[in-house]
């Protein structure tokens, strides 16, 4: 007969604690995000311009990278255009919520 | 300069290159021509004089403007060294090359002097064929340069689009 | 009315260049036959370095009145210097019987990439134009 207490057991589950509901993480205010954001694809622009400076002035003989430089700015761009529009058109939504 | 002119810059350059292979072409077709219908002074039949293209580059359009440009400096270079873009080539003559004829000993030829002597065209065959390779291959150069311009403004038409 | 960024200028500077080039690559091809012809070359980009080094530091930026503004221009590369391409001939040394010294090889190369070069350069100033027309028209 096998003893039961010689087989590895789990340890009592005395140490979780319960899963509680937290609160949103508020590190950071969707407004200083949105300002991050914009930051962020104004660099992307400066980054492209110089880029494209480089490929002029022979500086940089890689055109894939001054190509990969423009099609980030113009993506990020496009995303900051997006996210504008979507966010007017949730503005525009609750306006028209009667009250 | 700007495309547009480039082009009839390369069209020079076919335009001259051949030239020469119709020039190379007559020259190998002749290679053993005795008579070419002109007499020397003793009134013996001259045999073909072989021909030859003499190239020089076009001026510009307007030489008094270029030279204009040249003497006044633009911003960061100074006047020394500077030129204004050639136009391409252009044929200036074609000339008949004076090298003597060939003499070939042969008694039964028609036309063989008193001493059996032969005067054959002053054409070498192994020359004109390093020409023909020469002008053949500047010919496709000029070609590529061609189609280099027009897919450039191709491409420049498409801005924007 | 709109403020184009800097490299606008700089790329449409760099696209005149590249068609002088052109021409005198083109030029220096059609006469590689001709006795005593000398080939020339077009001298910019580095026009265009030294002015930029020159004049580094005295920029212009777009006024911005309030902090959220985007800021137009860097600011600290110089204002864009308009520098004409010069042409030059080259005195090489080293010439065929004739007195030629155009390098048929070396002058396909560079036909080629000046080609590769105006390609690229039209593709940005498109890239630029299409992203102020994203920042004007956004509603696509």
């Amino acid at each position: 007969m096998v003893k039961i207490g010689s087989y590895p057991v789990m340890p009592p589950v005395a140490n979780l604690t319960e899963p509680k509901a937290q609160p949103a993480d508020r590190s950071q205010s969707f407004g200083a995000y949105l300002a991050q954001a914009i930051d962020k694809v104004a660099a992307d622009q400066v980054q492209a311009d110089q880029a494209a400076r480089g490929l002029v002035t022979g500086e940089i003989q890689d055109v894939a990278q001054v190509m990969i430089a423009s099609e980030k700015a113009t993506l990020s761009l496009q995303l900051l255009v997006q996210v504008r529009n979507k966010v007017i058109e949730a503005y525009q939504e609750v306006m028209r919520m009667p009250v | 300069m700007g495309l547009f002119d480039s082009m009839l810059t390369s069209a020079s350059g076919l335009t001259a290159e051949r030239l020469r292979m119709d020039l190379i072409a007559n020259n190998l077709a002749n290679a053993n021509t005795t008579q070419s219908g002109r007499v020397d002074q003793n009134g013996r039949p001259l045999p073909y004089q072989r021909r030859v293209a003499v190239l020089a580059e076009r001026e510009p359009a307007d030489f008094q403007a270029a030279f204009q440009a040249v003497l006044n400096g633009s911003a960061g270079g100074t006047a020394a060294g500077r030129a204004p873009i050639g136009r391409g080539v252009r044929v200036v003559e074609i000339a008949a090359d004076n090298r003597p004829f060939k003499l070939k000993y042969d008694p039964t030829h028609p036309d063989a002097d008193e001493a059996g002597y032969v005067r054959l065209p002053n054409v070498d065959v192994v020359t004109e064929m390093v020409d023909l390779i020469s002008a053949s291959r500047a010919y496709e150069a000029n070609v590529t340069a061609l189609n280099a311009a027009k897919s450039m403004a191709m491409r420049a038409l498409e801005i924007g689009r | 009315m709109v403020r184009f960024p800097p490299a606008v200028d700089f790329l449409e500077q760099g696209l005149a260049a590249s068609s002088a080039r052109h021409a005198t690559l083109a030029n220096n091809v059609a006469n590689v036959n001709t006795p005593g012809f000398k080939r020339s070359y077009v001298e910019f980009e580095t026009l265009l370095q030294d002015a930029l080094s020159a004049g580094a530091g005295n920029g212009l930026a777009g006024r911005t009145t309030d902090p959220r503004h985007i800021p137009i221009g860097t600011g600290s590369h110089g204002a864009v210097p308009r520098i004409a391409p010069i042409v030059r001939e080259a005195q090489d040394r080293e010439a065929r019987m004739d007195g030629n010294n155009v390098n048929m090889e070396v002058e396909m190369a560079n036909l080629a990439t000046n080609q590769l070069w105006y390609g690229a350069l039209t593709r940005q100033i498109s890239d630029q134009f299409a992203r102020l027309r994203l920042a004007i028209d956004g509603r696509r």
